[in-house]
């Protein structure tokens, strides 16, 4: 179709070949028609039908348009009028030959402007639909960058959610030691204290002539420091079991997958399969979520450690939840490692009290005292046949996640 | 031991370890002097006795390792005895460097800190005679006549009567009596004495006009 691409931008180029090309097709459509007439001419008795120009005219019309569909038209009426009037074989001139080339001649004019009328229509038509999809094809690359961007936006979160409880958990940590610190100095100057005066008292008592005043003295001041220290320690105790700060519902299924994302990698390097089975339905904990993942931590970091040291069996850790009574849900965590032979379960959560060769025995007292905050319990047993087990009873808060 | 014959001051801001550590000192006859930071302790006029200083490195403001550094620039030689509750290597090495006597570890046994007391009281009374003596020494030398003083430039040098008098011009006999009013005011008993005390005094060493 040459002609459709001369309306277009491309042919815009070249001006004069551009607007020649559409006259030069009229003329040669009312040549071919011409051609076909006298064609017809030869078999046809009488005058011609004169059809074949009201094609070349609308032909040319529609392909170039109004303007060389009026000058088809105005090559055509000489031809109309040759055919109609001058060419008459009888050369008996009446009047309604006059009338039908007029005829023909409104015909020819009509045609030509209904033809580059319509095609105008028609183009605009297309070009509005060529419009319309070229919008669309727009609209749909809007759409797939706006999904795109929702993802990313979706996955920084997610980053930046990971990166969050990272830093709760270092914080926390950080604090600990500095509250370790702190505890340790806060012992430490009433025991040097206690120390001191108890061994003023004994010189006292010792010495040539006992001093019995001072000896009382330095005894009863040993009391006091010694008293002070115990207020030290009940502070401390205080203040982990008020430690309620941050409370939010907490999802069981979400808590424990960041815990597992971060621990992905120790589970990975020891070939330990891990099997998670929460029930989707679970209603949420109300509790501070890092404090809970802090326990799961600790647990899931207790397994792995056992578990690097077994050999000659699948190592696997299996975690699962159920409802409890009263609206509270049990979770198990179990390994198969080496458990615990050499003590009782419930000695695990006396502190300093360690299996591990290195280790302080914090962990497990800590999650106890963490599980206990949250008004739950957390005990251990012995897995059979091999590892340990552990549950943990906390009470849902009876929403649904 | 008499009751100002030396003083010990601890710095520490706990009132139970003052206190403690105050009993103890009692107990073998030491008299103590309790601050609780070190501006308290700067704000004590100190007495004239041997002393030293049991210091707690963590402290209110300045720690006690900034204290040290303090006092070393105010030019005060009291020894420092440190107590911590919490003392690392690098930090006692860094004590020690300074000048510390001893460094002790919250608790400590009360022998280790008594005798790291005495060690330091020892140090401080042997500091204060030799200072004591020092200052006799140039209290005598100040009684001095300007003539007695050029008199005795010379005769630290290892020289005769007869060769000062030539020197300062004037006769045998009269430098003879400039210097038994020297060996008088100066209260030695030889010529050896004397060559000591110019030594300690930095006697003679730039040349008398």
């Amino acid at each position: 179709m040459p002609l459709r691409l001369l309306n277009s931008s491309a042919g815009l180029r070249n001006d004069n070949q551009t607007l020649a090309a559409p006259y030069a097709l009229a003329l040669l459509l009312v040549a071919a028609a011409l051609a076909s007439t006298l064609l017809l001419q030869t078999v046809y008795v009488g005058r011609p039908p004169l059809f074949p120009f009201f094609a070349a005219i609308a032909a040319a019309a529609w392909f170039g348009g109004k303007g060389p569909g009026y000058f088809a038209s105005a090559v055509s009426v000489p031809l109309g009028l040759y055919f109609y009037v001058v060419a008459r074989p009888d050369h008996d001139l009446h009047f309604r030959d006059f009338l039908l080339f007029v005829f023909f001649a409104t015909c020819a004019f009509l045609g030509g402007a209904l033809n580059s009328r319509h095609r105008k229509t028609e183009d605009g038509l297309r070009s509005a639909h060529r419009d319309l999809q070229a919008k669309a094809t727009e609209l749909q690359h809007a759409n797939d960058a706006l999904l795109a961007e929702m993802a990313e936006r979706r996955r920084t979160e997610a980053t930046l959610e990971a990166m969050r409880s990272k830093l709760g958990r270092v914080m926390r940590l950080t604090t600990m030691a500095e509250m370790a610190a702190s505890i340790a100095h806060e012992i430490n100057q009433p025991l040097t204290a206690i120390v001191t005066n108890g061994e003023t008292c004994v010189r006292w008592l010792n010495a040539a002539e006992p001093n019995i005043a001072e000896a009382q003295d330095a005894a009863k001041r040993a009391v006091r420091d010694a008293e002070r220290a115990s207020q030290v320690v009940s502070r401390i105790r205080a203040m982990v079991r008020n430690a309620l700060a941050d409370r939010e519902q907490v999802s069981l299924q979400a808590c424990l997958d960041d815990v597992l994302a971060l621990l992905l990698a120790d589970l990975t390097a020891h070939q330990i399969e891990i099997r998670c089975e929460v029930p989707p339905a679970l209603p949420t904990l109300f509790g501070d979520r890092i404090q809970l993942q802090q326990v799961f931590f600790n647990l899931l970091t207790n397994a792995i450690e056992s578990l690097s040291e077994t050999t000659g069996r699948q190592r696997d850790i299996t975690i699962s939840a159920e409802r409890g009574r009263e609206n509270t849900v049990v979770i198990l965590l179990r390994d198969n490692g080496a458990g615990f032979q050499d003590c009782e379960p419930e000695q695990l959560f006396d502190s300093f009290v360690t299996t591990k060769p290195s280790g302080m025995g914090m962990g497990l007292s800590i999650s106890r005292t963490i599980v206990e905050t949250h008004g739950g319990t957390l005990t251990a047993s012995r897995a059979i046949p091999h590892g340990a087990a552990f549950a943990i009873t906390l009470p849902l808060s009876g929403e649904e996640p | 031991m008499t009751k100002h014959d030396a003083i010990v001051y601890v710095v520490d801001d706990d009132d139970a370890i003052r206190e403690a550590l105050g009993g103890l000192l009692r107990s073998v006859g030491l008299t103590m002097i309790g601050s609780g930071s070190p501006r308290e302790f700067m704000a004590h006029d100190r007495a004239d006795a041997p002393s030293c200083l049991v210091l707690d490195v963590r402290l209110p403001g300045a720690s006690g390792l900034e204290f040290q550094r303090e006092l070393a620039a105010a030019n005060e030689n009291i020894p420092i005895i440190f107590i911590t509750g919490h003392g690392d290597i690098p930090m006692s090495v860094r004590a020690m460097k300074a000048g510390a006597v001893e460094f002790l570890t919250k608790p400590f046994r009360d022998q280790d800190l008594l005798d790291a007391i005495q060690g330091a009281l020892a140090t401080d009374r042997a500091r204060r005679d030799q200072e004591r003596s020092l200052s006799d020494l140039r209290t005598r030398l100040a009684s001095l006549t300007e003539r007695e003083k050029q008199v005795m430039a010379i005769l630290v040098q290892g020289h005769v009567n007869k060769q000062i008098g030539a020197a300062i011009g004037t006769t045998e006999s009269t430098v003879k009596a400039h210097r038994a009013q020297i060996m008088r005011k100066m209260q030695a008993a030889t010529l050896a004495d004397l060559i000591r005390m110019a030594g300690r005094l930095q006697f003679g060493a730039e040349p008398v006009a």
